[in-house]
């Protein structure tokens, strides 16, 4: 039996041996790693070998040619993208980047400091790309590529959200969300991958969104929807499906569809239109907005994602409205155009209402929702009522995509501020471009991975409680979907008190409706502020 | 008690080296960052867990209420409760604190100016409070798997209020 | 290891360079052959590195952005964090390469409690960095007087200035002082900070002492041996007039001093170093964020399988049709469409 430690050795224990970091070997146990993708999953989506296993097996049932096929596919990979190439060989491993990892901040394990997540995938070029690491090997940092390196890969490429925080203070610009992209098409193509992205991802394939529903389920929980607004405000929106013709396309993540508290910004969408008469349709075919295909492969993202324009195409819209999303917004403002463009079929989006042209989207043709709402309130559309939302004192966390791929920040603040009266920023450095990731980002927010979710989200909580403990802030707002699923879970762990709101289910809470009957409750059915006594009487 | 008297004067000491202990459980790569860096934003952990140790010291080393103790300890546990530590060695550093004091106050047991009595009885308050931070480690747990359950259902609550709402129709 | 080993090598180098002259009579190879070889070197290497990165294509536009976007005419736009034109790109790529503005963004600056303004030097690597390179090149350009004769005036400006103290004979220049500060303090942190160190690889620490090394035979050959710079410099117009010759009695120290420097041009193409050329191709740094405005073209672009509307509809026509969403195609009467899903 063993010896029970005494406290002074538990003390220790945990500090390191002073081994090098190539010969510490990745440990797999419950809680730090996401369950491998399930075969039926690869094969809807024809990835590779697709088969049982679990990453604590000692076996991970790898192809025969396991080897070759990585390193084929990273040499051809390095013809391929130029960011892959150059962020090879520039690094000088200065460490300005080691401590912007909210996962490293939260962990403290050394491999999730960004340098050593790229040297992960560097050793293994310099041994089998440069002279240099032929000859001398170890001595210039280049290792073979073995079992454990894949195993370490699986580890790490699966801990880092790619929310490219570190590459904003690299001096180079080394985007570590690259190495972490590559790393995990390397990976797919030996079946490396996890269930979480890969189920949503051939759900959508297979059925346009990541739950998998199905056409007439959609429609029928958006009706839901429409019953749901009438008991609040005694209004009837009348959304449509599918409907050709329609002047715009709306496409929102499906978690908005299904899950808490995304299903109430969807409600605050489905209001804004009805209010102001927009011609608009939705597509059950491209329900999905979100594209957990980027997490598994820039082929896969372009498959997911060439439903929007298609189905654009198809509908002969004149141009799209994207919801309130992180990762599918920086598919949109960086991938889209490119991998299934031109959108040439669409004229350059203009607001009916307000007569705004949006040139900064002349080629996607499609705008955000939060700069098409911003627009119509900048121009005196919407009658807002913004006392509604006085027991919410508010902060706002800028998810990493639309901050570091796209620098959405002032649009979200200008709708924020109409719509409540009460909001306090978040310390600088945890704001905007320096925003912390919630921890879940890049199809990481599966409940297994709790622990290390719990972690990663320690830097945003953190900034978090700091408000609510100076301000009292109560409320979080948001605009991305992933955010509105785990951001709920992560103030539950850290900081209990406080609720998270995405931003159109704030201005479904404040837009006062032509023709409504007398608002009692906000979305949620809670009594606004100052009705809470005829909420009672109701009763 | 002459103890206590002791205590508070070494109060800084304490404190100071109980935070030592508890960051010297990380990677000594991070150790320093831990140690080191002073914003609280850049550095959740360890500038968490510094004010949380001078807070614990104080109420422990002053009143001893358990209820205003849990919730202190808790600021440092539920950190550790989700970083990889077996339960032992999450709480580890509660019974540090004993051989810390012990070493800081040689000294003043040496010369007879607190008996070894007063220590046994310092020590069994260190316990007490190890105890205490078990329920509240436990309590972090709990609240992990809460959290699993109650996301799984509101990922997914629309559906399963509209099939409930089909089948009672 | 990787300490001892590069400390070993440079080192090595020292001892190669001044037994070879001092004692093995290869002043010819140390003065003539190696800089041929060094700049030979030096100059296909680069241009072998920069067109090897060159060669891979760009195939999205994804810069990291640092600010505001361009948005809706009311709305601030951070120009040069998130550039939307090829000019606001130019400046931040400027931004970025004289004032290395993202490793500014490690500064902080914060209100203490009582309000005292209180400044965390978090910059420390981003001024050591600054203060290096800039050194680097004043002193490059302070040998230009050996390279050109008559020396152009603006060198002798340079020279004027950096010798502003006018302190000791020769001159002290400013520089000298603050490149071996920067070195030194480069080599410093990445000893004492346990995360850097951890990072560190040979290829890390190599060009450190590497410079230091030259840093310090330099100002040993200019204040310490005072070797003759009229026969250094004679040496230097024969190599680049292509007639080489080595003066007599220059003294070894020099040697040292200019092989360790050919070492580093030579050296320069195959090691991180390269990142003076690899920032200028960062496709997170050099490229306007304007992928909604125009298209950016991916040059392997290629079709991918999809999941078309027509093979949506043909497995849930019947589903769709029952709830009274539109459809391309009416349903038949056989249930041909279902057979297939």
């Amino acid at each position: 039996m063993a010896k029970v430690p005494k406290p002074s050795e538990l003390e220790l224990q945990h500090v390191l041996p002073k081994t090098d970091w190539m010969d510490t070997p990745a440990v797999f146990r419950p809680g730090n790693f996401s369950y491998p993708g399930k075969a039926k999953n690869l094969k809807v989506l024809g990835l590779a070998n697709p088969r049982e296993w679990s990453p604590m097996d000692e076996d991970w049932k790898l192809p025969a040619d396991w080897k070759n096929i990585i390193l084929e596919g990273l040499r051809e990979r390095l013809d391929k993208y130029r960011t892959l190439k150059v962020f090879m060989d520039i690094c000088v491993r200065c460490g300005a980047c080691a401590d912007k990892c909210h996962y490293y901040l939260g962990s403290g394990d050394p491999k999730n400091m960004p340098v050593l997540r790229a040297e992960l995938l560097r050793s293994v070029y310099r041994k089998e790309f440069t002279l240099a690491g032929k000859i001398m090997g170890k001595m210039v940092g280049a290792r073979d590529l073995t079992e454990d390196v894949i195993k370490e890969w699986f580890m790490y490429f699966f801990q880092c959200t790619e929310c490219r925080r570190c590459s904003l203070f690299c001096p180079y610009g080394i985007d570590t969300a690259e190495f972490t992209i590559i790393g995990r098409e390397l990976l797919n193509l030996i079946g490396c991958n996890i269930d979480w992205i890969a189920g949503p991802a051939a759900n959508c394939y297979q059925t346009g969104n990541h739950l998998g529903i199905q056409p007439h389920a959609f429609k029928d929980m958006i009706d839901f929807f429409v019953d749901e607004i009438e008991a609040v405000n005694g209004i009837r929106v009348e959304p449509t499906f599918n409907r050709k013709g329609a002047e715009f396309l709306f496409v929102t993540p499906s978690g908005d569809v299904f899950a808490d508290p995304g299903t109430y910004t969807l409600m605050g969408y489905l209001m804004l239109f009805h209010e102001i008469g927009l011609d608009y349709t939705w597509s059950t075919y491209a329900s999905e907005g979100g594209n957990f295909g980027f997490f598994t492969s820039h082929e896969m993202m372009k498959r997911l994602n060439s439903k929007m324009y298609a189905e654009a195409k198809r509908l002969g819209v004149k141009s799209i409205i994207g919801g309130e999303c992180g990762h599918m917004w920086r598919v949109i403002n960086q991938y889209m155009d490119t991998v299934n463009g031109p959108a040439d079929f669409m004229e350059v989006p203009k607001s009916p209402i307000t007569g705004t042209r949006f040139d900064n989207a002349a080629s996607t043709k499609m705008i955000h929702i939060v700069e098409f709402t911003a627009d119509l309130i900048k121009n005196g559309k919407l009658k807002l009522d913004a006392s509604r939302n006085d027991n919410l004192v508010m902060t706002y966390h800028d998810s990493c995509n639309t901050a570091r791929g796209m620098g959405f920040f002032d649009e979200p603040r200008y709708v924020l501020n109409n719509v409540c009266n009460n909001f306090y920023e978040m310390p600088p450095n945890t704001i905007r471009e320096q925003t912390f990731c919630c921890g879940s980002g890049s199809g990481l927010n599966n409940d297994e991975f709790m622990e290390m979710r719990m972690r990663g989200g320690l830097p945003r909580a953190n900034a978090v409680r700091h408000v609510h403990e100076k301000f009292g802030v109560n409320a979080l707002s948001c605009i991305c979907a992933i955010d509105r699923a785990a951001l709920p879970t992560l103030m539950n762990y850290w900081v209990p008190d406080v609720t998270v709101y995405g931003l159109h289910e704030l201005v479904g809470n404040a837009l006062v409706m032509e023709g409504e009957t007398e608002r009692t409750t906000d979305l949620r059915g809670e009594p606004l502020p100052g009705m809470e006594d005829n909420e009672n009487e109701d009763i | 008690m002459a103890i206590e008297h002791h205590l508070k004067k070494h109060r800084e000491e304490i404190s100071q080296k109980w935070f030592d202990l508890l960051a010297c459980t990380y990677p000594q790569q991070t150790v320093r960052l831990f140690k080191k860096e002073s914003d609280p934003f850049a550095n959740p952990v360890g500038q968490t867990f510094k004010a949380a140790i001078g807070e614990i010291l104080d109420e422990f080393l002053g009143e001893n209420r358990a209820e205003a103790l849990a919730p202190l300890l808790d600021k440092v546990i539920r950190v550790r409760a989700v970083q990889s530590f077996s339960p032992s060695e999450a709480l580890g550093f509660i019974f540090g604190l004993k051989k810390l004091v012990e070493e800081i106050l040689e000294e003043e047991l040496a010369e007879g100016e607190m008996e070894m009595g007063d220590l046994r009885e310092f020590e069994g308050k260190v316990e007490a409070m190890g105890l205490l931070a078990f329920d509240v480690y436990t309590r972090c747990r709990e609240s992990l798997f809460e959290i699993k359950i109650t996301e799984m259902k509101s990922n997914t609550r629309r559906l399963l209020e509209r099939a409930q709402l089909i089948i009672g129709e | 290891m990787g300490i001892k080993f590069s400390l070993a090598a440079v080192v090595g180098l020292i001892l190669a360079a001044f037994i070879g002259v001092s004692g093995g009579g290869l002043s010819h190879f140390f003065g003539v052959t190696m800089p041929y070889l060094a700049i030979l070197l030096f100059l296909g290497g680069v241009v072998y590195r920069v067109l090897k990165w060159g060669r891979a294509p760009v195939p999205f536009r994804i810069p990291t952005t640092g600010g505001q976007e361009k948005s809706l005419p009311w709305i601030k736009h951070a120009k040069f964090d998130n550039p939307s034109t090829k000019g606001q790109t130019v400046v931040r790529m400027a931004l970025e390469v004289f004032l290395f503005r993202s490793l500014f963004r490690n500064t902080k600056f914060e209100l203490e409690k009582g309000h005292r303004l209180f400044y965390q030097w978090e910059k420390w690597l981003w001024l050591a960095g600054l203060v290096f390179h800039y050194c680097f090149l004043v002193i490059l350009l302070r040998h230009l007087r050996f390279f050109t004769e008559p020396v152009p005036g603006f060198v002798q400006g340079i020279e004027r200035l950096d010798g502003l103290l006018q302190v000791g004979l020769p001159g002290i220049y400013i520089t000298d002082g603050l490149f071996m500060l920067a070195v030194t303090y480069l080599i410093i942190r990445r000893l004492i900070i346990p995360q850097v160190r951890y990072i560190s690889l040979p290829q890390d620490y190599f060009p450190l002492f590497l410079l230091f090394a030259i840093g310090t035979t330099g100002i040993l050959t200019r204040y310490f041996f005072k070797v003759d710079l009229i026969k250094v410099k004679t040496m230097v117009m024969g190599l680049i007039s292509f007639h080489p010759v080595v003066p007599a009695g220059i003294g070894a120290i020099f040697f040292v001093h200019f092989f360790l420097v050919c070492t580093l041009f030579a050296y320069f193409p195959f090691s991180k170093l390269m990142h003076a050329g690899g920032i200028f191709m960062s496709p997170t740094r050099n490229l306007p964020n304007d992928n909604r405005i125009r298209r950016h073209v991916n040059p392997w672009n290629y079709p991918v399988k999809v999941h078309s509307y027509a093979e949506y509809e043909d497995h849930f026509r019947e589903k769709m049709v029952e709830v009274g969403l539109p459809v391309d195609k009416e349903l038949e009467p056989a249930p041909k469409a279902t057979a297939d899903s």
